[in-house]
């Protein structure tokens, strides 16, 4: 007598395994370590050298090397706001990436050093933004943000390419087992 | 392309140009040294290059050529920067810092129609480049090269009262170039603490180096000492050769290093190109792109720990021995990848070995310990460099 | 008029911890079984259905409500697996998968002496390129279009994968009937 072994699993079957008892309590401590310190924003279409390139010709607009000059400067908070927004559009583009990242990898140890790259370079932006709050017409300093901008997008995508490319099954290649 | 607007335009560039009105002499000093003199640099924000000198005495030098600017606009320029060099007990101590960068030089411009980028400017040059193995004599070409970004420069151009695009006329912009030198003589012992500088050393040194530098760059001949300690943080290193001593690189961006001879680095979310790795090097590594190019026909032996590290390998010429240890690494050799997968408790295993071949000379041991590495290894015959 | 599980879900998208908490004790034994199938360590298969429960979480938005929620769910908790087997064990991608029509008459059919029991304990016997694709097609109730999904196969990879380790269960269970008994 035969039978189609495929209807034995169709409505599931259960191993003896159970969970141990503290697993709830562990898992909500885990959630609580998960909630993301900011929401997710929309993502950044970017063109890096475009928005570099725009932030820098936007800032030339404006710019003398000292302030006394015979024209006055004029759309000063024109080229502020400017910046502020590519800067947010950094900033949100920086917070997916770090998100991402976090679900690409369970090392830990890997998680904790990014953090604290990013923090470092966090840090920094803010002593240069407080810089180009003091002089807003210094092209160095403009560059220096955007720099560090850049910097952290570059670091959090390069470390994703390479987890993944650990992870991953490429089917270019052949793959010999070692 | 978008057409942008400008009234007024400061750019800073490292390019030389003509005539210079007016010389500024900022600071100059001179200090008698002898073999146990020990000299400090404390530098922000600053440009400075030290030479060699030759008389058992240091001397500084910091001159500021001003073009087109007016004298209130110097001496705005000059308040801005403090320089001061003591000498107590055969110690050097050199201060040196500006309240805004001063680059080596700089432009301001006056267009009253606005400026513009041609659109030459948004080409993205995005051909990826097949990876081949670079001489160490390319490296260090590419190192001496003053390669600056004049694609502004290039593309600027000045607008008049009809729209119409013409050149910019530099002669008539304003324009200051700096010049800082230190010459230090040989047996002078030098201590840097520097940030946000840009660091130029222009000869061989044999002097016992202790740098530290954050943000800005340092570029070298061949620096050889085996006390040398540096330290470059968010900063670039460039140098033709380094013997000896002890490297921490993090988060250098573009290092370039002609060759490696018995030193040992520690690096950390870097990316550093290696022309030559002689004998005995050690580095440890975490998440750093690494290049090693060349290997001498007598290099010894060679150490790599490191995790998360991306290494492009190529083979050396002579005989050697490789043995590759660690745990979760791929390793991709021309169309093939091989994958070390992770052992149970995260232990390393031997993932890769080769042996010595006994033909011809044999040049050393490669030994890398490498977890969640991945390697590329390229095994072409050696190309020589078309000159 | 939403159900329980729908207010638990909007509950949870909004970052509601209690909703989230009894979302996990609704599912928690489902998946966990689940997950033993595949990892057999009990210590990494309870972290590894947490870990999916986490990224669930995170993804809820784009769960349709077209689906079940506990096959949303599950699928999630079945890559996380999967990505747990490929990290731990050896991997072997076979490329030279014959370029022939598999003319499969898909028979399943086994004698019905052959308890649930026995196949499981089987299919463990398989080599792991054909146990994964047998777990998740003949455990799961995954088709071929879907495997090729989750372990980022070709279907036609699938396909053959699922042939042979069917072909090989019916040999190691036809010996067993032998050595058993009589």
């Amino acid at each position: 007598m035969e039978q189609d072994i495929r209807k034995l699993f169709e409505t599931g079957f259960d191993a003896d395994k159970k969970l141990p008892v503290s697993h709830r309590d562990e898992f909500q401590q885990k959630l609580k370590a998960s909630k993301p310190k900011r929401k997710q924003k929309q993502g950044f279409r970017n063109v890096f050298k475009y928005a570099a390139a725009i932030l820098i010709l936007v800032t030339l607009g404006y710019f003398s090397f000292n302030t006394l000059t015979n024209e006055p400067i004029i759309k000063e908070s024109v080229l502020e706001l400017q910046l502020k927004e590519v800067e947010q559009q950094y900033l949100e583009n920086i917070e997916k990436e770090w998100q991402n990242f976090k679900t690409l990898t369970n090392d830990a140890k890997l998680v904790e050093r990014y953090e604290k790259e990013l923090n470092e370079l966090n840090d920094d932006y803010q002593i240069i933004s407080a810089q180009f709050k003091a002089d807003s017409h210094n092209i160095s300093i403009v560059e220096n943000l955007v720099n560090n901008l850049q910097r952290r997008l570059q670091l959090l995508k390069d470390i994703q390419k390479h987890i993944k490319l650990l992870n991953q099954e490429n089917g270019h290649y052949e793959t010999i087992q070692i | 392309m978008k057409l942008f607007k400008f009234k007024t335009l400061l750019l800073m560039l490292i390019t030389s140009i003509t005539t210079f009105a007016q010389s500024e002499l900022i600071y100059s000093k001179s200090f008698d040294t002898n073999s146990s003199t020990t000299a400090i640099f404390n530098l922000e924000n600053t440009t400075v290059a030290i030479e060699e000198s030759k008389d058992n005495k240091i001397h500084f030098d910091y001159r500021i050529e001003f073009s087109n600017y007016s004298k209130k606009e110097v001496k705005s320029f000059l308040d801005n920067i403090k320089v001061e060099a003591t000498m107590f007990e055969n110690n050097i101590t050199l201060k040196a810092n500006s309240a805004t960068k001063v680059a080596k030089t700089a432009y301001s411009l006056d267009s009253p129609f606005g400026l513009t980028l041609g659109s030459g400017f948004f080409k993205t040059d995005s051909i990826k480049q097949k990876i081949m193995r670079k001489t160490k004599d390319s490296i260090i070409k590419l190192i001496n090269n003053e390669s600056f970004n004049n694609t502004f420069l290039k593309n600027l151009k000045v607008l008049d009262n009809d729209k119409n695009e013409k050149p910019v006329d530099f002669s008539k912009a304003k324009m200051y170039k700096s010049n800082f030198v230190i010459k230090l003589p040989k047996n002078v012992a030098l201590n840097i603490n520097a940030k946000e500088s840009q660091i130029t050393l222009r000869n061989d040194m044999t002097n016992k180096l202790s740098v530290d530098l954050k943000k800005g760059f340092l570029k070298a001949k061949t620096l050889s000492n085996d006390y040398n300690k540096v330290k470059t943080q968010n900063a670039d290193f460039k140098a033709n050769g380094i013997v000896g001593g002890n490297y921490d690189f993090i988060n250098v961006a573009s290092g370039l290093i002609g060759s490696v001879d018995q030193v040992i680095i520690n690096s950390e979310l870097s990316k550093i190109q290696i022309g030559e790795i002689r004998k005995n090097n050690l580095i440890t590594d975490f998440n750093s792109e690494y290049w090693f190019y060349n290997w001498s026909s007598d290099f010894e032996l060679f150490d790599l720990y490191s995790q998360y590290s991306t290494i492009h390998y190529f083979y050396p010429e002579s005989d050697y021995s490789l043995k590759v240890v660690g745990n979760n690494t791929v390793n991709y050799i021309g169309k093939t990848k091989i994958v070390m997968q992770p052992s149970r408790n995260d232990e390393k295993f031997n993932m890769m070995e080769r042996k010595v071949r006994g033909e011809g000379v044999f040049a050393g041991a490669i030994n890398f310990d490498i977890v969640d590495g991945v390697i590329y290894s390229y095994s072409d015959s050696f190309i020589k460099n078309k000159n | 008029m939403k159900t329980n599980i729908e207010n638990l879900i909007s509950g949870s998208i909004k970052n509601d911890e209690k909703c989230q908490m009894q979302l996990y004790d609704t599912y928690c034994n489902a998946m966990f079984h689940i997950v033993c199938r595949y990892v057999k360590n009990d210590e990494d298969a309870k972290d590894v259905m947490q870990e999916g429960f986490l990224k669930a979480f995170m993804n809820l938005q784009n769960y349709k409500a077209k689906f079940s929620f506990g096959a949303w769910l599950k699928r999630i908790i079945i890559n996380q697996s999967i990505d747990y087997l490929k990290k731990r064990k050896l991997e072997l991608v076979n490329t030279e998968v014959e370029e022939l029509q598999i003319i499969d008459t898909e028979n399943w059919n086994f004698s019905t002496e052959i308890t649930r029991e026995q196949i499981v304990e089987n299919v463990e016997q398989l080599s792991d390129k054909y146990k994964i694709v047998v777990k998740l097609y003949l455990f799961e109730g995954y088709d071929h279009e879907e495997i090729s999904q989750i372990l980022d196969i070709p279907i036609k990879t699938s396909r053959t994968h699922l042939r042979r380790g069917r072909i090989k269960l019916q040999e190691l269970l036809k010996d067993k009937r032998y050595g058993t008994g009589y």
